[in-house]
């Protein structure tokens, strides 16, 4: 019999973190792994051909200082250095922004008058995304934690707010819930910045720019920093696979065990407690505490099963809209692609292609009724040109992240995926006139294969929609949003827990701290309980 | 004339609802005022008008329910020839050639919606329980004035601890409820309780009435709870016809303002409104006249009364601004038609009284949205979304025996096509696609057409005098709602100006012939005139 104080379930970035964490207060700590890799959605699972790869996500933005100490980060080989990647809007007629610095501190490509606007709206747009990050980065209120000294911090954000003056106060109550194409739309005429804040605003959420509460999107990737560095997008040194090797480090040197392919398969009940795994190859590992970094959904369903859960919170789970719209389209080239209209230099640049706020919204529509867009929007980033670390003798990777892609295509996903290439093909050779000769191998990554090779119901980046109505204390659900269950010592702490989403390990962080919370104070919470 | 030299306590621009609701509590607390109308007829938005001889036409707002109970009772409407009939069903026909009624009674309902899902049947009862949650819990902040959040006031201050209080009465999931439930869109919320695209459908549509959004935008199950608040004979979410048409509301309003000692003056289209120092002064109109009072109530949206009425140089450049961002964008058409005889709808049985009230041939979310899809790209929808009515079914005064009125709702139809202004041409096919529409459900219906009117936008400015034809008076939209509405800081139905007031449908609590903004400016104009308002009487604990 073999046991441990925790088991995690899953070797995603956040169940690493949490294990981190654990690990250092001295508890023994078990990973289970169902794949060969630990990275989870990060990992380095998606082959491009027999020996290149490159993983779902390319840049990051929400990794925070305090995260990177917490999980010692540095120390087992994150780069702060880095590259601040600028962005660079196109459209088809080689118009083209570009936009560069923590969020567009400098734009070129834009009359002075513009940047001006510009810069009247990023200093308050910052400010907003200021004061709401400190939520982002706690355990949210809820009905556990609501003591007054939790909610003190609202009384300070409100103090803060209302002290910066009326004309702050005011727009920021207006403001928050509105559709981002408005708020550009009052504000900035440029038609390829406006396409690419509203890009940015709704990638990987099942809203277009008109939609409301769609500028929370925007805030939501402006509260991210990088180190310190607000609203920065990052390609960390070595690539996202290096990132993700200095969670694997820290979390081994921190004691912590990691089995691979050994997928976990039900849970041990003792009455209403969890006491242990049962693995898919008939393992049985103990513990007192199991947190699973996977997906709400598959938590709730597999693990706990529906005949453990009341009618209301099976129906409030059923419900989550876990069905995600995002594609990855990976390419190996055989040499730099020459682009008609941008140097060399630039395509070290995330390029979007996004030319305006009725594009992105027109790419949006066929999406509501399980269709692909006529003329798919997407960022393009070429890692091995950003980065000589990452530079592959077999050729240049290209990596194409395609918004508005559903999870269920009404002609399906097998005779799509070629039309859909050659729907971005079309647009990339409009920048990079030869390009589609210069290609050796491609991959496209639809939600439904992320589904398939990651594990995740729904293929959804984060694994459940990261809207407003299901943000904060309402992540994944408001009764279970302090990373508990209604199992006794079972945990969450996936994307699908709050804040969620990028790769940020803070819902791991912290569910580990609530777990330690909890596990301290020892009259554990489900005794007092009255639900 | 002698009139414009006589000095009134109050001049209100406008006798539509909210004007003349507002003018009524006013002069009931003893002012002297005047009520001027840019027509030869009165009501604004909500009339009744002989478009072709002998038939009357709500060719405007065409149902009743948002009107509060306690203005009817304050105002002593019923004594002055205002009556509500209830609706007793509804119907969605589906494109396969079945229908699923909507009674008014509960239980037929639920039944009905047993013929198409007994899973969504038992939905319901929750659905409709946690919806009235919803109503109640917002019912109560209708008739208030919203509170300045940025404001040190005690009033503010005050207002504030109330709605935290209200707020604080709920559990902690009725919250985390609430607060989806505002921020959620209709559809992804009908999804959480039902499975069935035909009941989900009939129930959406409440949720896009009115506005520019479709049933899959964020917030339109707020829209939903706006329209589902209204209430007849204490039945909450229940429509009914004024008897008459809808002009016999703004009758009654009228004759009680007249009963008060109120005057009104029609064809006085207001040029100008004439400020003297930071202040209000009076008014020019287009002919020539000039009236004069220190307190000014604009009942036009808050567009036309500060960009238009009032000079620039006279306010502060920040709020232009904010008045110029203040979103009012236009819609919905109407298409009013006189008929000949009853049209048929062979898949209801003869007699169901359910093609008395509101009927709609849309039968799945995916169409509707798609008619909303259409309207972004800057035209009409072509499969649009019908809100149709046959009033003359339960009313017989508006017509001669054997003849009716039908008034159709149309969403989404915008104020220009592609930019460009409508031609009759467009217009024409415009009403086409919705004859089209109802002839596919009703054969034979085009030859029963005696007279039609086709309402797109663009008539419903010039007309009636709301910006882009938004029945509204501006987007039901959070960033719009409450203290924000129409503008932050100016929520309180006053303006930057001294003595110039607004009481339409642009300010709190907004659209719908609900009288609200009327009542609730006339508080705020009595208080700053030192004036009692007990004849107005706070809201009725209703549900």
């Amino acid at each position: 019999m073999k046991s441990y104080d925790v088991i995690i379930i899953g070797a995603g970035h956040n169940g690493m973190a949490a294990s981190i964490k654990l690990a250092k207060t001295g508890r023994k700590v078990l990973i289970l792994e169902s794949s060969s890799e630990f990275g989870g959605m990060a990992s380095s699972n998606i082959l491009l051909n027999d020996n290149v790869n490159q993983p779902l996500p390319h840049l990051i933005n929400h990794l925070c200082s305090k995260s990177i100490k917490d999980l010692d980060l540095i120390k087992y080989g994150l780069k702060t250095k880095n590259f601040f990647i600028p962005s660079i809007s196109v459209d088809k007629n080689q118009n083209y922004i570009s936009f560069s610095g923590s969020y567009g501190s400098q734009i070129d490509g834009i009359d002075s008058n513009e940047k001006a606007n510009w810069e009247k709206l990023k200093k308050r747009m910052f400010f907003q995304a200021n004061l709401l990050k400190k939520f982002l980065y706690k355990s949210p209120i809820n009905r556990e934690n609501n003591s007054l000294f939790d909610k003190l911090d609202f009384l300070k954000t409100g103090i803060n707010l209302r002290i910066k003056g009326r004309e702050e106060f005011q727009e920021f109550f207006r403001m928050m819930l509105m559709c981002v194409a408005d708020i550009l739309e009052e504000e900035i005429n440029n038609d390829l910045l406006r396409g690419l804040l509203a890009f940015d605003a709704t990638l990987g959420i099942n809203l277009g720019p008109r939609s409301p509460t769609s500028y929370m999107g925007l805030l939501y990737r402006l509260a991210g920093e990088f180190n310190g560095a607000q609203g920065a997008q990052i390609f960390p040194e070595g690539g996202i696979p290096k990132l993700i090797e200095t969670f694997y480090k820290s979390s081994t040197s921190a004691g912590v065990e990691f089995i691979f392919k050994n997928e976990a398969k039900n849970l041990i009940f003792e009455n209403n407690k969890v006491t242990g795994i049962k693995t898919q190859n008939g393992e049985e590992f103990f513990a007192d505490i199991v947190l699973s970094s996977v997906s709400p959904i598959k938590t709730f369903f597999d693990f706990i099963g529906p005949q453990r859960l009341d009618t209301g919170l099976l129906r409030e789970i059923k419900s989550l809209r876990y069905k995600g719209n995002v594609s990855k389209l990976n390419l190996l080239l055989n040499k730099i692609p020459k682009s008609s209209f941008l140097s060399n230099e630039q395509l070290s640049a995330r390029i979007t292609y996004t030319p305006s706020i009725n594009h992105v919204e027109e790419n949006f529509n066929p999406s509501k009724y399980q269709q692909l867009p006529e003329d798919p929007n997407f960022e393009l980033l070429f890692p091995s040109i950003i980065d000589e670390t990452n530079i592959n003798d077999n050729g240049i990777i290209a990596s194409i992240i395609i918004q508005n892609t559903p999870y269920s295509l009404k002609d399906g996903w097998d005779s799509s995926k070629k039309l859909l290439y050659s729907k971005i093909m079309l647009t990339l050779e409009k920048i990079f006139p030869d390009i589609k000769k210069s290609v050796l191998a491609s991959k496209l990554i639809s939600p439904l294969d992320i589904e398939t090779i990651f594990n995740v119901p729904g293929g959804h980046w984060h694994h459940s929609e990261l809207q407003i109505d299901r943000m904060y204390s309402l992540r994944p659900v408001f009764k279970y949003s302090s990373y508990r269950t209604p199992i006794h010592g079972l945990y969450i702490c996936g994307a699908g827990t709050h804040p969620g989403g990028g790769i940020s390990g803070k819902s791991g962080i912290n569910a580990a701290n609530q777990i330690i919370k909890d596990q301290k104070q020892n009259n554990h919470y489900y005794e007092k309980r009255i639900d | 004339m002698n009139s414009q030299h006589k000095n009134y306590d109050v001049i209100i621009i406008g006798a539509g609802h909210n004007g003349l609701v507002n003018a009524c509590y006013l002069q009931k607390a003893g002012l002297n005022v005047l009520v001027l109308e840019k027509n030869d007829w009165i009501g604004g938005a909500a009339v009744s008008r002989e478009l072709t001889p002998n038939i009357l036409y709500s060719n405007c707002s065409y149902v009743c329910s948002l009107f509060r109970p306690e203005i009817m009772r304050d105002l002593e409407l019923p004594k002055h020839g205002l009556q509500i009939i209830g609706i007793e069903g509804g119907t969605t026909f589906t494109q396969d050639g079945r229908y699923l009624a909507n009674y008014r009674n509960y239980h037929s309902k639920r039944r009905e919606m047993a013929r198409f899902s007994v899973k969504d049947s038992e939905a319901y009862e929750r659905y409709s329980r946690d919806v009235t949650r919803q109503c109640r819990f917002i019912q109560p902040l209708l008739m208030r004035t919203a509170p300045d959040p940025a404001s040190f006031k005690s009033k503010d201050i005050g207002e504030i601890f109330y709605l935290i209080k209200q707020f604080n009465e709920l559990s902690p999931d009725q919250m985390a409820e609430t607060i989806r439930f505002w921020t959620m869109s209709i559809s992804d919320y009908l999804d959480e309780y039902f499975e069935n695209d035909v009941i989900k459908a009939s129930l959406a549509l409440s949720g896009i009435i009115g506005t520019a959004l479709g049933p899959m935008s964020p917030g339109t199950a707020y829209v939903l709870l706006h329209h589902y608040m209204g209430e007849v004979d204490g039945s909450i979410g229940s429509w009914g016809y004024a008897r008459g048409g809808m002009g016999a509301i703004t009758q009654a309003l009228s004759s009680s303002f007249k009963s008060f000692g109120g005057e009104l003056i029609t064809e006085s289209e207001v040029e100008n409104i004439l400020i003297k120092n930071n202040q209000a002064k009076g008014v020019a109109l287009k002919n020539g006249n000039e009236f004069y009072s220190s307190n000014i109530v604009s009942n036009a949206d808050v567009k036309r009364t500060f960009l238009k009425l009032v000079d620039d140089k006279f306010l502060p450049p920040s709020f232009v601004k904010k008045v110029k961002n203040f979103k009012i964008r236009g819609s919905s058409g109407k298409v009013n038609i006189g008929l000949d005889s009853m049209p048929d709808f062979p898949a209801v049985p003869k007699g169901d009284p359910c093609i008395k009230g509101d009927i709609h041939f849309t039968d799945s979310i995916e169409r509707m949205e798609k008619a909303y899809d259409d309207w972004k790209n800057g035209t009409w929808s072509k499969d649009p979304f019908l809100d149709m009515m046959i009033p003359t079914a339960t009313d017989p005064t508006m017509a001669p025996p054997g003849k009716h009125f039908m008034s159709c709702f149309v969403q989404y139809c915008p104020p220009k096509v592609y930019g460009k202004d409508w031609t009759q041409e467009k217009k024409e096919a415009f009403g086409e696609t919705v004859i089209k529409q109802i002839e596919d459900y009703s054969p034979g219906f085009r030859e029963k057409i005696i007279h039609m009117e086709i309402r797109t936008p663009k008539e419903l400015e010039d007309e009636v005098g709301l910006t882009e034809g938004n029945i509204f008076q501006g987007e039901l939209t959070f960033d719009q709602l409450l203290f924000n509405r129409p503008v932050p800081g100016y929520a309180q139905y006053r303006s930057p100006l001294k003595g110039l007031y607004i009481c339409g449908s642009s300010t709190h609590p907004g659209g719908g012939v609900m009288g609200a903004p009327g009542r609730n400016a006339a508080i705020e104009i009595l208080k700053d005139l030192k004036k009692p308002t007990s004849h107005a009487r706070s809201a009725y604990e209703v549900i």
